[in-house]
């Protein structure tokens, strides 16, 4: 589905991402994990075409979408969330949802009709904000929701450009633990009722360990380590840099 | 834009009594002609004209969050558009005269707002500036065709084959004004209306939403446009003389001004404010030639007092007096 090819960015002197290669299968959840710096975040912004690599392919279902910028890439396919949610604070919640719906739907540009006379995007609305235990707050605003919320509705807001590639950008930082496994229970289900691919960047280990098929390990701007949670966990290197306080 | 506990019921009642209040204005307005003097046709005319430009120029600014320095161009063309059709060409039949400030203003800020936009924050505002004043010298100096600073004298043009005067030009701009009012806020509260206000917000996720901000920011340039050059298209008739000074950025700097008084996180604040800043600009000139000086002043107090203007005080100051009930 997805595939980087030595995909390199530089900040000055510092190797944000160096090099770096590997494929995405279709379905289920990747984490991408290391310490802080490892590049986790810029990997996700060269997909996503926040930022444009300094060398380097990225092909999605085969297409080089290497430049292209986000409007398209979210178009084609990758949503993404971010760590700190941005989400419009002062539109409701259901406006919220409704943009990227409008959007998926070629419908932004109609000036003729009201936002809330389509009937079948207001389904759509209902049914993601549901699933994310929104619905019933739809008509607060997105500045009256709690930190938990504000990460819940920028994920659904994600998932209403039915993207089959959704790349999350630390969706459980800055909650409490508890929280932690609400929002993830949460969001995997949302993921997998819509057959929707996950590449996750996420520093808690027991989150990634419990939702991942897959594990990358990055460091230094490079991939360490690739793998199940089981070879992951066994990897005495990955164990030195994971477990020596960095994470 | 807003909401809470008692501005909801505020706006529920207001929703549940809406069409009796808008009749009544309609009412109202059309009524003026038969009870008021030709002083006051002529300053709710200018109020109605104002109010069409403060709309558009919200578009812009309350909903899409760009800042224009320059929004006095787009006015000037549309009323320079009606003098020089009619001085240099003879065309006298009002209808063609507005489809052609509409043309006008749609092209000039087709290709202005182009540039413009691939800019942000306040380089937009520098830019927009900029060609305000470009428009501004070139009307200037092109004295031959323009007539330089002395401008055009514009004569009540003819509406459906017949001589308008100062009544007859009164009512076409209260429907002008009622049906921009309506196409305004259909605008604003539809999909692309909302996806404005998702870019003013943070154009960078309305990006990762799939919304092309710059594509969208220039769409709003362009209707924003429109408007003022209807509202110019109205301004020269009731006039009767056009200058350079339509385009300076004194000029540009009262729609930014009325919009604040009135209340730009609003979509009727801008409204208010025109009529406010209408009145009140003539009754202060007539007592004092510092007239600058008070609306300075007022705009200092509500930029640091009234944040959301006029009409979102009283509407904050209702809101929390009913929610202490």
């Amino acid at each position: 589905m997805l595939r980087v090819e030595n995909l390199t960015k530089y900040f000055g002197e510092v190797h944000a991402v160096d090099n770096v290669s590997f494929t995405l299968e279709e379905g289920g959840v990747t984490s991408v994990v290391g310490p802080n710096g490892a590049g986790k975040t810029t990997l996700i912004n060269l997909i996503s075409g926040a930022i444009k690599p300094d060398a380097g392919r990225i092909y999605y279902k085969g297409r080089d979408i290497t430049g292209y910028p986000p409007s398209k890439i979210s178009r084609i396919g990758i949503a993404r969330s971010f760590q700190i949610p941005h989400i419009f604070l002062r539109m409701t919640v259901l406006d919220n949802i409704l943009i990227p719906l409008f959007s998926r739907k070629g419908l932004s540009r109609n000036l003729i009709k009201r936002a809330t006379d389509y009937p079948e995007v207001l389904k759509s609305a209902e049914d993601i904000l549901g699933s994310f235990g929104l619905w019933e707050k739809r008509n607060f605003l997105a500045n009256e929701l709690p930190h938990g919320d504000r990460k819940l509705l920028d994920i659904a807001m994600a998932l209403a450009m039915e993207p089959e590639l959704v790349l999350l950008d630390e969706p459980t930082s800055g909650v409490s633990i508890r929280e932690k496994s609400r929002i993830m229970e949460i969001v995997e289900e949302a993921i997998r009722e819509r057959g929707v691919t996950a590449l996750i960047v996420e520093h808690d280990m027991d989150i990634v360990f419990s939702y991942s098929e897959k594990i990358i390990v990055m460091h230094q701007g490079k991939i360490l380590a690739m793998g199940s949670g089981e070879e992951i966990k066994r990897n005495k290197e990955v164990e030195s840099i994971l477990m020596g306080g960095e994470v | 834009m807003s909401n809470g506990g008692g501005l909801n019921k505020i706006v529920e009642s207001l929703q549940k009594n809406q069409y009796y209040f808008i009749l009544a204005v309609i009412a109202v307005l059309f009524l003026i002609p038969s009870v008021s003097s030709r002083y006051y046709i002529f300053l709710v005319g200018l109020a109605l004209i104002y109010s069409i430009w403060a709309l558009g120029f919200n578009i812009l600014f309350g909903y899409t969050g760009l800042l224009s320095f320059g929004h006095a161009a787009y006015l000037g063309i549309g009323a320079y558009t009606v003098a020089l059709l009619m001085n240099k060409l003879g065309i006298m039949s009002y209808e063609v005269l507005l489809l052609a400030s509409i043309a006008s203003s749609l092209v000039i800020s087709m290709a202005v707002g182009f540039l413009c936009v691939r800019y942000t924050e306040v380089y937009f505002a520098l830019l927009t500036l900029a060609f305000g004043e470009f428009f501004f010298a070139i009307t200037y100096k092109l004295y031959d065709l323009t007539g330089g600073s002395d401008g055009m004298s514009v004569l009540y043009p003819t509406f459906l084959g017949q001589q308008m005067n100062l009544t007859s030009l009164y009512y076409v701009i209260v429907i002008i004004f009622i049906v921009s009012t309506y196409v305004g806020w259909r605008i604003v509260n539809s999909p692309f209306g909302k996806t404005l206000q998702a870019i003013r917000e943070d154009p960078v996720k309305a990006e990762f939403a799939g919304i092309p901000v710059k594509r969208y920011q220039w769409y709003s340039f362009i209707v924003s446009g429109i408007y003022s050059g209807l509202a110019g298209a109205l301004y020269a008739p009731l006039f009767a003389h056009v200058v350079p000074d339509l385009f300076h950025w004194t000029t540009s700097g009262e729609v930014l001004f009325l919009t604040l008084i009135g209340g730009y996180r609003f979509f009727l604040g801008p409204v208010f404010g025109a009529v406010i800043y209408a009145f009140l600009r003539s009754y202060i000139t007539a007592y004092t030639i510092y007239w600058p000086l008070i609306l300075g002043l007022s705009v200092m107090i509500i930029a640091l007092g009234f944040p959301d203007g006029v009409i979102g005080s009283i509407i904050r100051f209702i809101s929390k007096r009913i929610s202490r009930r």
